[in-house]
């Protein structure tokens, strides 16, 4: 499993056919891990084929089906498979790929002593990102056959940087490839001139032929997480002032990169909330806000999750 | 007269083709300096954070990194030359 997983860490795009995805976003504790199960839990119910995977560190999905879950699929119900992703195992196992192809290539490493640059990695900046992004790549990978993949996602901060990161990637990208395209034509001149052959370096340069390979697996991520036909947004708030203020930050922030929420889930609602959904639909003006009416125990457990009904018609994903 | 004219012509064109190399030289002398710095600075590009430069996103640099065991050795070098940047310069421009 392990190597399995190292190995689309390093191909360039594990994705092929694509189901349908749902992101459930959202303030901590707001209920986004409980939404999530909600509609994976009547999805399958229905008789979708269902994934669903918790890319929060923190995970919470084995309290909401009262059963234990690891980073081992699990099957709760027939057509629901689901799995809390170890976001620390991915970004070991990364290192690890990158090391060995490190080796294999270089040959003065030793010289450079970068063998201590590596040790310090894991504690890069950026990384634990990155982890989230590959294990989601792994999971359209990996899951391509289900009718639906369920992303419970991790806290507010790093939900944004991991889906902006294919988009500030390619901008890196995009920069250092123009930068390579020009020394590679002064060494064709170069080459040229001593031997009076034209040799073609775009073609065979192998970091260019990385950095290519970068731009077309983050240019396919972007465009597949921005397709509203293929990807949808939800995020969930309460009915309370700082949840409302960052779903505001969330909408504003995922705009930024081309994202569109279409959904915003206002959960825990009483009748009593009337004025503060009017509030939220002025100002989410061109999303749809749902109501979840607030239940009078937690939703824990198969039983519970089949009482509660989703707030939104299923047929409509 | 006709062997002179010959003899004449042979040694003209040796003549420029050596001249024709000696520029050959001089021009690509100053286009590979041109493409070490530029390679130093594709290098630098990546691996600023070693001297406090924004970088790219931390998994750019590890999914280049292995393919830039050349850059890396010039960023190597371009150090052990950082105290006489001016030296390095004349040097090169010395040779013609």
């Amino acid at each position: 499993m392990a190597r399995r997983q190292t190995d689309s860490a390093v191909s360039d795009s594990p994705i092929r056919r694509t189901p349908r995805i749902l992101f459930f976003t959202g303030k901590g504790g707001v209920g986004k891990s409980t939404n999530a199960s909600l509609f994976a839990y009547h999805l399958a119910m229905s008789g979708k084929s269902v994934f669903l995977d918790s890319l929060d560190p923190a995970h919470n999905l084995h309290d909401v089906f009262d059963k234990k879950i690891g980073a081992k699929p699990k099957k709760i119900i027939e057509n629901l498979l689901v799995r809390e992703t170890d976001l620390e195992a991915w970004v070991k196992l990364y290192l690890k790929q990158v090391e060995s192809d490190f080796k294999q290539i270089y040959k003065y490493q030793e010289a450079f002593n970068l063998q201590r640059y590596f040790k310090t990695l894991k504690y890069s900046p950026g990384l634990e990102e990155y982890a989230v992004l590959l294990a989601l790549e792994d999971t359209i990978g990996r899951y391509a056959d289900k009718d639906f993949i369920i992303f419970d996602t991790p806290p507010t901060a790093l939900t944004l940087k991991f889906l902006s990161l294919p988009d500030v990637s390619l901008l890196w990208i995009h920069e250092l490839s123009g930068f390579r395209e020009m020394i590679l034509s002064k060494k064709e001149i170069v080459t040229k001139i001593h031997t009076g052959k034209t040799e073609s370096l775009m073609e065979t340069d192998p970091v260019l032929k990385k950095i290519n390979g970068l731009t077309d697996r983050y240019g396919r991520l972007s465009s597949l997480l921005k397709d509203s036909r293929q990807t949808t947004i939800f995020t969930v708030l309460n009915p309370t002032v700082l949840s409302l203020e960052e779903s505001r930050d969330i909408h504003s922030e995922l705009e930024k990169f081309g994202y569109r929420i279409p959904y915003f889930i206002l959960n825990k609602c009483t009748p009593a909330d009337d004025p503060f959904i009017r509030r939220v639909e002025k100002a989410f003006p061109d999303s749809e806000v749902l109501t979840q009416v607030s239940c009078a125990d937690e939703v824990r457990g198969a039983a519970a999750l089949e009482e509660q009904v989703p707030p939104l018609d299923l047929n409509r994903l | 007269m006709n062997k002179c004219f010959a003899s004449i012509v042979r040694n003209l064109r040796v003549f420029l083709e050596d001249a024709k190399s000696v520029n050959a030289a001089k021009a690509t002398g100053i286009l590979e300096y041109e493409i070490s710095e530029l390679e130093n600075i594709f290098a630098l590009l990546l691996f600023g954070s070693f001297i406090g430069l924004p970088s790219p996103p931390a998994h750019i640099t590890l999914q280049l990194m292995p393919y830039m065991e050349h850059e890396l050795s010039i960023m190597f070098e371009k150090i052990q030359t950082a105290h006489d940047p001016l030296g390095e310069l004349a040097e090169t421009l010395g040779e013609f």
